[in-house]
């Protein structure tokens, strides 16, 4: 029987040498599955001291490896000793797992609202605010080029106000089959006007006319 | 020289015989000249699988000498190509076969006019049953996903492992070197694990030996059985572990499902391939035949010095 004697860390593991933390983990998990006292595929095949002696050795391995510090420092020593040539050991080469959601980094708030006031102040912004707000029935149509025009886009209003994106979409495109019922979408029009700094009753009560014009 | 696959595996009531049976059926209908050899001696049953009825001559009369040549005791089954060597007719007490006449019998196997010879083994880690598994380096295991199967079979691999170094320290001249571990340990019971560590510590170039020729064995692994909630993973672990822990490679052939209709086809005496050549459990055995017959690597014997 050989046992892990001759093996290094990354051996043991069965992992490449420029292995990503995730790949570690995971292969520790395996390992594991495999060696645990449980597992069906040893089942016997050691003593109750070699299977303690080689968990013990994949535990050690895990820790050495997981640890940036410390695999620096065993990645150093595998060079010393020759086992290893430095040229192989590169971290450019280690694979990342890739993030199931992208989440963007957090838009800073206050400098978000210190945006939209400067730009209702600009006149030309006036104007559209204006002659939005003055007609009878505002669309979804109208709410965008409000929008548009203060350039806010809509993962910044899902940021600050955390309406899904699809909400604000169906309601930027009249969408009135996929809407909230009434009560939610009179809120999230409440504070998609009051981010953009315009008159929150003048919108909900034009909108809803839009959308429902008896 | 044929190509020889002995298939064992410790635990009785794996599938050997049915594997065996199943899988030279296959072999055959690719076109290959096959013959089965029954060699659980004592408790043989490859036949029932064939639903072979003619047992005229078989093993005994190689054994007593009515005839001289092994081949003349192969009989056709009702497969075209497939012959069958049946151990029927032996005597109640063959079980315990004489080391020359298991040496005759290896002897002869190795010089079979067929494409395949499949041996069919039986349960246990009798010293008959590892040499007759030794006769070829391509001995396949069979087990089942149950810990007492795995308990077997692993101990099985273990003791045709072992049963395979002793043969290379007499084949070698280790003579020396083992005397002289023994001679430095005062511990009674001797284990071979220590002793290859020591070879491999003290001698490293005859320890080189010992691991080139123990890597000539290229073992398969058989999970027959396999059921739904099986880990599908199990068989590749089997052969990861064995492949790091032994110095002898390991290849995992695939998973044969278990099946209800192989009892059917035991009870109705039908070949079950024949019977049910579409199930999973066909395809499954048919995956295996395809791997083994490409297997393109040249077969190397472990001669006859035993």
């Amino acid at each position: 029987m050989k046992n892990f004697d001759e093996l290094n860390n990354y051996e043991i593991l069965d992992i490449s040498i420029n292995a990503s933390e995730f790949e570690i983990r995971q292969a520790y998990k395996e390992a594991l599955s495999i060696y645990d006292k449980d597992s069906l595929s040893t089942y016997s095949l050691f003593t109750d001291e070699e299977r303690s002696n080689v968990l013990k050795k994949i535990e050690e391995a895990f820790y050495t490896l997981i640890d940036e510090t410390s695999r620096a420092d065993y990645n150093n020593m595998l060079v010393k000793s020759g086992e290893v040539e430095a040229s192989r050991l590169n971290i450019k080469d280690q694979r990342k797992p890739i993030p199931l959601f992208r989440t963007r980094t957090s838009i800073d708030e206050s400098s978000f609202y210190k945006k939209i006031k400067r730009k209702v102040e600009e006149k030309e912004i006036k104007e559209i605010s204006n002659q939005i707000l003055s007609k009878d029935v505002i669309s979804g149509k109208d709410l965008k080029t409000l929008r548009e025009s203060m350039g806010v886009n809509l993962e910044e209003i899902f940021e600050v106000a955390r309406i899904s994106i699809s909400i604000l979409r169906s309601i930027e495109e009249n969408e009135t089959e996929s809407l909230p019922s009434k009560i939610y979408l009179k809120n999230f029009l409440k504070l998609y006007a009051e981010i953009l700094q315009v008159d929150s009753k003048r919108v909900v009560d034009g909108y809803l006319k839009s959308i429902n014009p008896s | 020289m044929p190509r020889i696959y002995p298939i064992g595996g410790g635990k009785g009531g794996a599938g050997k015989s049915f594997i065996t049976a199943n899988l030279g059926v296959l072999l055959a209908k690719q076109g290959k000249r096959v013959v089965l050899v029954d060699l659980d001696l004592g408790g043989s049953n490859l036949h029932t699988f064939l639903a072979h009825q003619n047992q005229k001559t078989d093993l005994n009369d190689f054994l007593n000498k009515t005839i001289n040549n092994l081949n003349h005791a192969a009989l056709p089954t009702i497969i075209p190509n497939l012959s069958i060597i049946c151990s029927i007719n032996c005597s109640l007490e063959i079980a315990n076969l004489f080391h020359a006449q298991k040496l005759k019998i290896i002897k002869a196997i190795q010089r079979l006019p067929y494409d395949y010879v499949l041996l069919d083994l039986g349960a246990g880690t009798h010293f008959n049953t590892l040499d007759f598994f030794l006769t070829s380096n391509e001995g396949i295991f069979i087990f089942t996903p149950e810990p007492t199967a795995i308990e077997n079979t692993l101990r099985f691999i273990k003791a045709v492992y072992y049963r395979k170094l002793r043969q290379l320290f007499k084949q070698n001249a280790f003579n020396v070197i083992v005397k002289k571990f023994l001679d430095r340990s005062n511990d009674t019971s001797i284990k071979l694990p220590d002793i290859i560590k020591f070879i491999m510590e003290h001698y490293p170039k005859r320890g080189e030996l010992l691991k080139s020729r123990l890597r000539e064995s290229q073992f398969k692994l058989i999970l027959n059985q396999f059921r739904k909630q099986t880990d599908p993973t199990l068989g590749v672990k089997i052969e990861k572990v064995c492949n790091r822990h032994f110095y002898s490679k390991f290849q995992f052939l695939g998973n044969v499902s278990y099946d209800e209709r192989v009892y059917d086809s035991i009870f109705s005496r039908k070949i079950y391939m024949a019977k049910y050549p579409y199930t999973p459990a066909a395809t499954d055995i048919q995956f295996i035949s395809k791997k083994l017959t490409d297997i393109s690597q040249v077969p190397i014997s472990v001669s006859s010095k035993l």
